[in-house]
């Protein structure tokens, strides 16, 4: 080791207080990089030996009812690799007391596992042949519901109650969400995936040699969507309700959305830290050449170059950022571990381990010593630029102007003192206030999924979700059934919806969606904007989401095709009479009977909206509902709340207090060090002050006075900043057709991020008020520059 | 061009050659014409006083010869070699092989020992003593382990002469290096640095503004105002120890 590596550690032992709380700063960045990056890669790993293991099919149709001979159409379709058709009906799960729960049977054939979308037992053992009192549940759903290896569950199926055996848990690569029929959110506990033998099921559901649910592989090289259009030709026929690709497939849309998430926030977050990092060694460093002057200069007349001499000052740096990144990378293994641990109850995906790739690792190194060269890039250049001669020289005096507050001359001195420090060096003011900026705008950010999640809650039940109970049908049922509901125990009206798939499409782009009819005089559920206004469904021509409108490049008053996939199976023109800035998903709107012509039906209801004296459904309510053969699923605003709470809370939450203690770790290091830079900068002129006859407590003013203005710029700052900024940039890393909460800043927000960011503040300037305690006024004037 | 080796130089007599050479730098809003037009020859193995009020450019001209300013005019040859067009990797060569600088606040870096402060020199020069030798020559071998906190004036001078001579420079700058210690040490220190210049065959160049010193000089030059105005040789120098001020 030579000398002068001894003098950078023990330089850097000197400046361990401020060294550390940079380390800090990348260090958590780098575990945020470290976490959420190995949880992205675990995921996408445990994704993709799950779908190869399973057979994850490229492509996914469903039909009303179709021949078993049609699979070999389908087979022949060119690009084909293989077809896997089965027999699925909708069923609902009278679980205990509460709401029937919507749920879908899939026929299995034994151990004969089926060609695509194999289902796996993960315990116990599939359905024997034959069986029709065995049945498999999906994981997931077992586990919210505590459903156990031998319980035995109630199944509605057509109308018929079922008494089944629990013989097998199983993972399906087609289940990995699930979401409630007529539902936005995923939410595993609200919808049942049940595996029964295939025959059982067939005759269950009336479908003795005939099949309505459709999947293919494709060949490589082959366009899944040429194929998907094929299958729809194909079904047609026999009642196609619609083919997707894969990457439109329910539960693959929704976990490639949050991997997307996942992925664009593993990079976004440790920038934000390392920009901070990178600002804080820039201040740091130049302050430490400054004060080296001397001794930069001895080592150049010793006969150093002044490249050896910028480079020992450059591994100082180096040095910090490869701490930061050793400490992130074992502080992100933790907290990937943990995470992972959250994901495995999120993702059903199994074999989901956090990994630590030595890639990741070594990318976190470089990001952290790149992220420290930048920072102290300024100070090594000033050293490279120092000559030797110039460096025995002491410094010229620091020139100050009266600037822009000269004319604040009715200011105390002390405060014209700390404006004139803030404006002698606009950019290091500028990066300091961008840095506690940067970590308002975190806590901005950490308490928005919040406030979104109560805007949003608060105006869907208010104004948009007013029935205490929603009643899914497994078929629309004739309008005059709604007086049955209406005579149903402790409710005091009954409304229809009618729900009905489509196609929606322009040119060669499409979504399949669900079209509301909603009645005229009904008053259970209105069409929403995103801010809680109520939108007026036309007496003809569609409303759509304003999302939509923008994928499909569609305006008002234009004719959009519409591919109905009940009713008739027509396909319609229709004119679009405006848009709705809806939260979640894609949806058309249109009048109720003006969608029952389009149907060319007589006029049917899919949904039951239920409006109850009580606003909570009553024991005796939901018994009646389970008895109802054609009630599929039933559920309560209130319900839906919980759950979402309940499974996106626990997650929230935690997220939220990491990105908050990771925000106060910026703040708490930038003010930690500026006050230490100012601290070490005017050590002579805050020791004067004392020497003139200032109390202590008034010399730590003028030093508080300066972070207290460079918090209360940031504050705001820092707000515009999440709230223009960063919200907006999550937002785009979340796929907007799944959802698009709205972005705001509530009042608890901004109290919030200004609670933590003084605290920390004050945490920060109580670790160097120790040091000012410490101030020798005859020793501080004794040195000499 | 490569610096010039020990070898070459033994057969130039002249060690330095200085052809009107002027210094101009500005400090802060500040122009100053720190020197106006010098013409200097030095002989190796001379021990000289530079004798000058403060801002007279005594501290520019010793930069100048040691390579670590360059002059805005002029020529500065040092053995035929012209320095004041050498690059800066060159300059730092010069002053890495064949330079000891030694400063009136002894320039010691804090952070390392003495015997570390000394080995800042040795790890990098040719053919240097050990840093243990060095601190043997200056009388603070019993000091290797202390910071230049711990040490005296007078001690943390003899470091930076042991820093100095450890690289056996054919050339000793030396800056006021008695200008912040108290008589006895300072004559302690010129009798170190008399003592290693004539047993090593070091020529030696001291800055001072005390006039005694110069009676130890075999050679002493005169600043004022960025000009030589004298020039004397001086044929009986008195020894350090013998000094009086």
């Amino acid at each position: 080791m030579t000398v002068l590596s001894t003098k950078e550690r023990r330089d850097l032992i000197a400046l361990r207080g401020r060294a550390l709380s940079i380390i800090v700063v990348v260090a958590v960045g780098i575990a945020s990089f470290i976490a959420m990056r190995g949880n992205w890669d675990a995921l996408e790993t445990a994704r993709d030996r799950f779908y190869e293991q399973s057979r994850f099919g490229d492509v996914f149709a469903s039909a009303q009812r179709a021949p078993r001979s049609v699979v070999k159409h389908l087979e022949a379709i060119d690009g084909v690799a293989s077809v896997d058709a089965r027999v699925s009906q909708g069923v609902t799960l009278p679980i205990g007391d509460g709401e029937p729960i919507a749920g879908v049977a899939i026929g299995v054939r034994g151990d004969q596992p089926g060609t695509l979308n194999v289902m796996r037992v993960v315990r116990g053992h599939a359905p024997e042949i034959g069986r029709s009192d065995q049945v498999v549940l999906l994981e997931a759903f077992a586990h919210a519901r505590d459903i156990h290896l031998g319980d035995e569950i109630a199944v509605v199926v057509l109308g018929r109650m079922k008494r089944l055996r629990v013989v097998g848990i199983g993972v399906s690569a087609e289940y990995l969400f699930t979401m409630p029929p007529g539902e936005m959110m995923p939410d595993v506990a609200r919808f049942a995936v049940l595996w029964l033998d295939e025959t059982a099921l067939s005759v269950a559901a009336d479908m003795e040699g005939s099949v309505n649910r459709f999947s293919a592989r494709v060949q490589p090289g082959t366009s899944a969507e040429r194929v998907a259009k094929e299958f729809d030709r194909v079904l047609h026929d026999y009642g196609g309700l619609g083919t997707v690709t894969r990457s439109r497939q329910q539960s693959n849309f929704i976990l490639e959305s949050e991997l997307v998430g996942l992925r664009n926030m593993s990079f976004a977050m440790p920038m934000i830290f390392l920009a901070v990092a990178a600002l804080l060694l820039n201040l740091i460093m130049k302050r430490i050449v400054r004060e080296h002057r001397g001794q930069i200069a001895t080592l150049a007349a010793v006969g150093y170059s002044s490249s050896e001499i910028a480079w020992s000052y450059g591994r100082i740096a180096l040095l910090v950022g490869a701490a930061g990144a050793i400490g992130g990378v074992a502080l992100g293994w933790a907290l990937g571990i943990g995470l992972t641990d959250i994901y495995r109850d999120f993702f059903a995906l199994p074999g989901l381990v956090f990994k630590l790739r030595p890639g990741a690792a070594i990318g976190a190194l470089v990001a952290s010593c790149l992220a420290a060269l930048i920072g102290a890039v300024g100070a090594l250049r000033s050293i490279l630029a120092l000559a030797p001669a110039e460096a025995m020289r002491p410094p010229a005096p620091q020139k100050y102007g009266h600037g822009a507050f000269a004319s604040f001359s009715l200011l105390s001195p002390m405060l014209r003192m700390t404006l004139r420090e803030l404006a002698r060096k606009p950019l290091r003011t500028l990066g300091t206030v961008t840095a506690v900026a940067s970590a308002v705008a975190l806590l901005v950010m950490a308490r928005w999924f919040d406030d979104a999640m109560t805007l949003m809650i608060d105006t869907q039940f208010r104004s948009a979700l007013r029935d205490d109970v929603t009643v899914n049908l497994h078929e629309a049922v004739p309008v005059n059934q709604l007086r049955m509901f209406e005579h149903l125990p402790g409710v005091i009206r009954a409304e229809g919806l009618r729900v009905a798939p489509i196609r929606i499409r322009r040119g060669n782009v499409s979504r399949d969606i669900a079209i509301f009819g909603h009645d005229a005089d009904g008053r259970l559920r209105r069409v929403l904007g995103k801010y809680g206004d109520v939108a007026d469904v036309p007496p003809d021509g569609v409303l759509l989401t304003s999302e939509l409108a923008r994928i499909l490049n569609l305006s008002v008053g234009e004719r959009v095709e519409v591919d109905f996939r009940e009713g008739d199976f027509r396909t319609r023109h229709l004119t679009i009479t405006g848009f709705v800035d809806e939260t979640f998903g894609l949806s058309a709107h249109a009048d109720f009977k003006t969608l029952t012509g389009w149907l060319e039906q007589e006029p049917r209801v899919s949904t039951v909206l239920l409006r109850l004296e009580e606003r909570t459904p009553s024991p005796e309510l939901l018994t009646r509902l389970r008895e109802i053969p054609a009630v599929a699923g039933v559920s309560s605003g209130r319900h839906a709340v919980e759950q979402m709470e309940a499974q996106s809370g626990e997650m929230m939450v935690v997220f939220g207090v990491i990105l908050s203690l990771f925000a106060a770790s910026i703040t708490v290091g930038v003010v930690y060090n500026m006050a230490k830079a100012a601290l070490a900068s005017r050590a002579r002129d805050l020791a004067s002050l004392r020497v003139l006859g200032f109390h202590r407590t008034e010399v730590a003013q003028t030093l508080g006075g300066e972070i207290l203005a460079i918090v209360t710029m940031a504050l705001p700052v820092g707000m515009l900043m999440g709230r223009y900024v960063m919200l907006p940039a999550m937002m785009l890393s979340a796929d907007p057709e799944m959802y698009r909460l709205p972005i705001i800043l509530s009042g608890r927000t901004l109290l919030f991020a200004t609670a933590v960011t003084v605290a920390a503040t004050v945490m920060g300037f109580l670790l160097v008020n120790r040091e000012l305690k410490r101030l020798d006024p005859i020793s501080a004037l004794k040195t000499r520059e | 061009m490569a610096p010039p080796s020990p070898a070459v130089a033994a057969s130039e007599p002249v060690l330095y050659r200085l052809a009107n050479v002027t210094k101009t730098y500005r400090m802060g809003d500040v122009d100053v014409h720190a020197l106006r037009g010098v013409d200097l020859e030095l002989d190796a193995r001379e021990l000289v006083v530079l004798l000058g009020a403060s801002g007279s450019g005594k501290s520019t001209l010793l930069n100048i010869l040691g390579g670590l300013d360059q002059p805005t005019t002029g020529s500065v040859q040092f053995r035929g070699e012209e320095l004041s067009t050498l690059s800066d990797r060159r300059l730092t060569e010069f002053r890495r092989f064949h330079v000891g600088f030694i400063f009136q606040f002894y320039n010691l870096i804090p952070s390392l020992t003495a015997h570390e402060n000394v080995e800042l020199v040795t790890d990098i020069a040719r053919t240097p003593m050990t840093a243990d030798e060095a601190l043997e020559v200056v009388g603070l071998s019993d000091r290797r382990s202390h910071f230049p906190a711990q040490l005296s004036g007078g001690e943390q001078q003899r470091v930076a002469i042991a820093r100095a001579i450890a690289k056996r420079p054919e050339l000793l700058l030396c800056d006021e290096p008695t200008g912040a210690l108290d008589y006895k040490t300072g004559v302690l220190v010129l009798d170190v640095l008399e003592t290693i210049a004539r047993e090593l065959g070091t020529t030696a160049i001291i800055i001072t503004h005390n006039a005694p010193v110069a009676a130890m000089a075999t050679r002493v030059l005169t600043l004022a105002d960025g000009r030589l105005v004298a020039d004397e040789r001086n044929a009986q120098p008195v020894p350090a120890k013998e000094l009086d001020w």
